[in-house]
């Protein structure tokens, strides 16, 4: 598959994702040569199946909570650092389940338990990568698709 | 009739997401209980009287597969519908489920509505309409 067409389905994934389960809306989409923060909450998880690889979300602390709290229908302030882990890493495994159905449709993946860090996302090492940044009106939204093939 | 549901899932802030979708909507809700994997979810079931089984596929130690495997093998449970709600679309996996005993398959991400409206069909006994987004 095109590198183009796995783009396209890891945006279409990931604003259908953050719409409709976090109430935001993906204000624009720039690729980015490499995702160099160092303040980041970022979830990642292995999948195994028709493709293999890893996938990855990253985003700053603020838009975590903002995620976690319209996630949860709670007010951001209520939600504690662990709901935020758990929602960014539901978040992972969701945008990732959605990416590897659309792009390889009627194939089957297994997905590992996505972990859930700080800190900057690891770099590269010469992998084939899809990187993308979706920018909100709450933040950006660093995602990585590291292919096998 | 107000009726006890039980969501499997490994995700804490799902497990949360679902009991709030089922909370808000026009469901007569009795109880709810959370299990973590299939495991905790087969010791609720054989501890618990439940009327639907919410489940997500994906969960260590005893993934939602399995789960529906047990549950069909067991004559105290093999009548007690299972809805699925995973990430996966993909029809090779729906038919999979469905071939299981799964009454009914929700993709996340989903509206409120369609898990709303998902279980009161598999609740009433109907067949599963398509819930894919």
């Amino acid at each position: 598959m095109q590198t183009i067409a796995l783009k396209s389905s890891l945006v279409e994934a990931a604003s259908e994702v953050l719409e409709s389960m976090c109430f935001l809306n993906v204000l624009r989409e720039e690729e980015k040569k490499s995702q160099t923060e160092d303040a980041l909450i970022w979830s990642q998880l292995d999948f195994t199946g028709a493709n293999e690889g890893r996938f990855c979300i990253g985003v700053c602390p603020e838009t975590a909570m903002t995620m976690a709290g319209n996630f949860l229908g709670q007010s951001a302030e209520e939600i504690t650092t662990e709901q935020m882990r758990e929602v960014i890493n539901e978040l992972a495994n969701m945008i990732c389940g959605s990416y590897l159905s659309r792009s390889w449709k009627n194939s089957l993946f297994d997905l590992s338990h996505p972990v859930c860090k700080d800190g900057a996302i690891p770099a590269l090492r010469n992998e084939k990568a899809i990187l993308t940044t979706l920018t909100l009106d709450e933040g950006a939204v660093h995602l990585r698709v590291v292919l096998a093939t | 009739m107000a009726f006890n549901v039980l969501i499997a899932d490994d995700s804490p802030a799902m497990r949360k997401l679902i009991r709030r979708v089922i909370t808000l909507s026009s469901l007569d809700l009795h109880e709810c209980l959370d299990a973590g994997n299939g495991q905790e979810a087969l010791e609720l079931l054989r501890t618990h009287w439940i009327d639907i089984v919410l489940t997500d596929i994906n969960m260590p130690i005893m993934n939602g597969e399995q789960l529906l495997r047990e549950i069909g093998c067991d004559s105290l449970l093999d009548t007690i519908p299972v809805l699925v709600i995973s990430t996966d679309r993909s029809e090779t996996r729906l038919q999979r489920m469905m071939a299981l005993g799964a009454r009914d398959y929700v993709t996340k991400p989903f509206l409120p509505e369609t898990l709303g409206c998902a279980m009161e069909r598999v609740l009433a006994g109907d067949q599963r309409a398509d819930n894919r987004a």
